[in-house]
């Protein structure tokens, strides 16, 4: 059997690059069209949410034209939407036991394991500049993760942990390499502007 | 009409051969009006982007007869668009910009609105001449996007700030803009940008006039909305608005002007008996669903509040005072506050309460510098592009005889002619 074919989306998504993936999905989906040409709906929706855009992801669901809509796959993307999209009611703690009660196609699973992954980090972030303690429970919960495998993440981090509770730690920015920039050039031209606005 | 077909294949080469070819095309008008049938044949053998002008001169002759099939020509139309050449669309903009007109016009009327988007998205920029000018056709694709709610298509044009207008070339109305504004603002509303959706409604509002237009009525209620949800109060209308405008709006839109009211009131109890008693009216104007996020965003802006006035408060008293439903739904609430950057707060589950404090960031960093800079960028350039425009009203011929009066004008004549002595 020969591997399939790598796509554009493949590419960037191995770059992380989803907004570049988001654009290809969207511009595909403009010249479909009254034309031959199949657009990427599922990937799009999934892409839109690994990048936080519920506003996206809902608004490609309500303009998707009906025969499509119908759809298993269809169906639970629109219900994890809902989820992410209720975030200040909780949908925090039920967007990852959604995602894996589903069995996703083949050609979805990388996607998936991507949206996944960057939940989890999502969460870890916000948990880690967000509580000063939380219970174990709530952590494994907002992972969707074992008790074990949510320690052995943690706890490289420098979180304190007891028997029922984690004490998070802001995690640190990734520092940004410093490129050199012309600054003396800016402030050059900041000076002339503001002597000839005088 | 042999030779007009010559005429396009030999002369899209140079400028000067696009000139000849631009006056012959003009010249032919009549001809070409009585011998539609064959506009088809000839369209056919020519190229898009090579033959640009000729084919868009074709193209839009062709919007005036009756018999054509709307299919075809929507096919026509859509695939020409995109391939179009600049330099050739530029040399009678006008016609392109019929193309883009008349293919909205058939998207729509066969109730394929979806299939406009693309066109207009590759379309829009060859028309303009540079980023800021706003076309006619700027509105028309706001349109389509709302229809289609495909509201991020629009963000590329969106985004783009408009101040240049050139009516010489393109016959664009006072009523394209003001939908432009108003449109513009609905997408970034439903986009949630609050910030973006107000500076549109106020463009559209604050547009100088003396009789009121239903677009900047409507414009108007939805300002209202939009900067409740963008600043958490109501808004005051800028100095510069035409009084006869604002007098207007105020009597107009009493029912808004109350829910603005009670809003900053802060009392939830006001707010949602307003929402009771003008419900009808926000139902029938359809900002019913705009009203009710005002109502929503009334907890997030009381969070927001208490952070001045406490140091720690139990998530239970939270949910107390905002009515939720429990104190795991107050700490719903703040940590999605937290991750937005609407409040700096620590959540202690062990206490079941919650810590604020100031914005932590230290203004020292290379992104924030990076900010700054791109800021300041931002704003000297925006005044150059300001003292541009003033040296072109105060030397502007129209602009001098209408702000002089006669008087004055004499004082200068008499000036100049002394000048005009003395230098002798």
């Amino acid at each position: 059997m020969s591997k399939p074919k790598k796509t554009t989306i493949d590419n960037y998504l191995e770059k992380k690059d989803f907004a570049k993936a988001i654009k290809f999905c969207e511009d595909i989906e403009a010249i479909s069209h009254g034309t031959d040409t199949k657009p990427m709906f599922h990937q799009q929706i999934i892409l839109y949410l690994i990048t936080n855009d519920t506003i996206g992801a809902r608004f490609l669901y309500k303009r998707l034209p009906t025969e499509i809509k119908k759809t298993k796959v269809i169906d639970k993307l629109w219900e994890l939407t809902k989820i992410m999209w209720n975030s200040e009611s909780g949908g925090m703690l039920e967007i990852i036991p959604s995602i894996n009660n589903f069995h996703w196609p083949d050609e979805l699973k990388n996607l998936i394991n991507i949206l996944l992954e960057e939940i989890r980090q999502r969460m870890l972030k916000l948990i880690g500049s967000g509580y000063s303690t939380i219970s174990i429970s709530s952590l494994t919960m907002y992972l969707g993760l074992t008790d074990v495998d949510a320690l052995s993440i943690v706890k490289p981090l420098g979180w304190k942990v007891t028997k029922d509770f984690v004490y998070p730690q802001p995690i640190p920015k990734p520092k940004k390499v410093e490129e050199k920039k012309d600054s003396l050039v800016d402030l050059t031209q900041f000076i002339m502007a503001f002597e000839k606005n005088q | 009409m042999e030779k007009l077909l010559q005429q396009i294949v030999q002369l899209s080469g140079n400028q000067k051969d696009l000139d000849k070819l631009r006056k012959a095309l003009n010249e032919s008008k009549d001809k070409v009006l009585k011998n539609f049938q064959i506009i088809d044949g000839m369209i056919g053998q020519l190229e898009d982007s090579k033959h640009t002008l000729g084919k868009m001169f074709l193209l839009s002759m062709k919007g005036q007869s009756r018999s054509t099939n709307p299919e075809q020509y929507l096919v026509q139309l859509e695939r020409f668009i995109p391939r179009a050449t600049q330099n050739q669309v530029q040399i009678m903009p006008e016609w392109y910009s019929n193309c883009l007109t008349r293919m909205t016009q058939l998207a729509f009327d066969l109730k394929v609105p979806q299939r406009a988007v693309y066109p207009l998205q590759k379309g829009i920029p060859l028309l303009q001449t540079v980023p800021e000018l706003i076309t006619p056709s700027h509105s028309h694709f706001m349109l389509v996007c709302l229809y289609t709610r495909n509201y991020r298509a629009a963000l590329p044009i969106l985004e783009n700030d408009v101040y240049d207008i050139d009516t010489k070339k393109l016959s664009i109305t006072v009523k394209d803009v003001l939908l432009y504004y108003y449109y513009g603002g609905i997408i970034y509303g439903v986009l949630k940008r609050w910030r973006d959706a107000t500076d549109f409604f106020e463009q559209a509002i604050t547009v100088p006039g003396e009789a009121l237009s239903a677009i900047v009525l409507e414009s108007y209620k939805k300002y209202i909305f939009a900067h409740i949800l963008a600043f958490g109060k109501a808004p005051s209308l800028p100095r510069y608005t035409s009084p006869v405008v604002v007098r207007l709006l105020k009597n107009l839109c009493k029912p808004y002007e109350e829910f603005a009211k009670a809003y900053d009131t802060h009392d939830m109890g006001q707010l949602d008996m307003c929402l009771a008693t003008h419900n009808e009216i926000f139902e029938k104007d359809k900002n019913i669903g705009l009203a009710k996020q005002c109502a929503q965003s009334l907890i997030r802006r009381g969070i927001q509040r208490l952070t001045k006035t406490y140091i720690k408060l139990p998530l239970e008293q939270i949910a107390k005072e905002f009515n939720l439903k429990s104190a795991q739904q107050a700490e719903f609430y703040i940590l999605d506050m937290i991750e937005k950057g609407e409040v700096f707060a620590k959540i202690d589950q062990q206490e079941g309460q919650v810590s604020f404090f100031d914005d932590p960031e230290p203004y020292n960093t290379s992104e924030m510098s990076e900010k700054l800079i791109s800021k300041i960028k931002d704003v000297t350039n925006l005044t150059e592009k300001l003292q541009t425009l003033d040296e072109f009203i105060v030397t502007d011929l129209d602009y001098i005889r209408k702000t002089m009066d006669d008087d004055e004008e004499f004082e200068v004549q008499d000036s100049i002619v002394k000048d005009g002595v003395s230098d002798k």
